[in-house]
């Protein structure tokens, strides 16, 4: 599997769905726009080790990391994918 | 990658979600057409960017380990005079927590007091166990001190681990402890839950036909200005 789509998916696992739920997110800065890639449709299983876990709000987090001297990471994500709920 | 994310604050505002926010996200990344469905950059602890801004962490390194080296290198700049993280980190409202722990596929554990003062007291007590090594990462977090919102999944003030619908348009709480349980019943009660969560493997395009066929639609404050978005889907 090539690195690039390792990282991808290394990243959607972090954001804490298992397989590739960023499909639309993550993918489609790769022409064509929105394609999904050859293979098996991607399967949302339960995660089953922790994830990042992330601040969901600016202001308590940028509070935060003004309180711990900690840099942040900052991935933002629309919680829809083609306005359905439950999917990134 | 999420062990090197340990040493960083790590947030993910939800796009489109909040006007004032969505300032902060086009100020990290937008594309031509203005706000994008995700922004990716690492900044410093008050605030500024530290790398570009992009689409993605994939888009700025390509691969894990050249990732994973960026964090690493950058956190040990700031390890020093790091201090613990000791905030609950939180989802903005009930209706976005359970449509984020939803998509993570995550348990989400509703905080609820009888007033503001109440709910961030007992915030203090369950973000000691949220950044424990045992349940770091495990689940996400929302505070609620407004009792109408919550009343439709459990009518009681205290601490529920709740187990999101597949489009996160409800939820079952599977174990519930009241606000003056102590550290070690809390700790129990949310151990408990997070045992008790389990979801169904999900298979995405499926996943959005059966919202369609069902008539289920998020609606966004902000309109969705992705390029990548075809318009009649935005």
């Amino acid at each position: 599997m090539p690195s690039s789509i390792r990282l991808a998916l290394a990243v959607l696992c972090a954001l804490g769905a298992a397989a590739a739920p960023l499909t639309a997110q993550e993918g489609a800065p790769q022409p064509p726009a929105g394609a999904r890639p050859p293979g098996p449709l991607p399967v949302h299983e339960e995660p089953t080790e922790p994830g990042i876990a992330w601040f969901g709000t600016w202001s308590e987090a940028l509070a935060e990391a003004e309180r711990t001297g900690r840099p942040m990471l900052f991935m933002s994500a629309a919680p829809q994918c083609s306005r359905v709920p439950g999917v990134w | 990658m999420v062990a090197a994310s340990r040493a960083f604050v790590c947030v993910r505002p939800q796009t489109y979600e909040d006007p004032e926010e969505a300032k902060i996200l086009s100020s990290v990344f937008s594309g031509r057409s203005g706000l994008e469905n995700t922004s990716f950059a690492l900044l410093d602890p008050a605030g500024k960017k530290l790398t570009a801004g992009s689409r993605s962490p994939s888009m700025s390194y390509g691969e894990v380990e050249r990732f994973v080296a960026a964090l690493d290198s950058t956190a040990a700049k700031y390890a020093e005079k790091a201090k613990p993280i000791e905030a609950l980190p939180t989802l903005r409202n009930l209706r976005l927590a359970l449509n984020v722990t939803a998509a993570d596929m995550r348990p989400l554990v509703v905080v609820r007091g009888k007033d503001a003062a109440a709910a961030q007291a007992l915030a203090r007590k369950v973000a000691k166990l949220a950044w424990s090594k045992e349940l770091v990462g495990d689940a996400h977090y929302v505070v609620l001190d407004a009792a109408v919102e919550f009343e439709k999944l459990a009518p009681e003030l205290g601490t529920s681990v709740v187990q999101p619908d597949p489009y996160g348009l409800g939820g079952k709480v599977l174990v519930h402890v009241k606000p003056e349980a102590d550290p070690k019943a809390l700790a129990k009660a949310l151990a408990t839950g997070l045992e008790q969560h389990k979801v169904e493997a999900r298979e995405h395009d499926a996943h959005v036909r059966e919202a369609r066929r069902r008539g289920i639609e998020w609606e966004s404050p902000i309109p969705v200005s992705d390029p990548h978005v075809p318009e009649r889907r935005r």
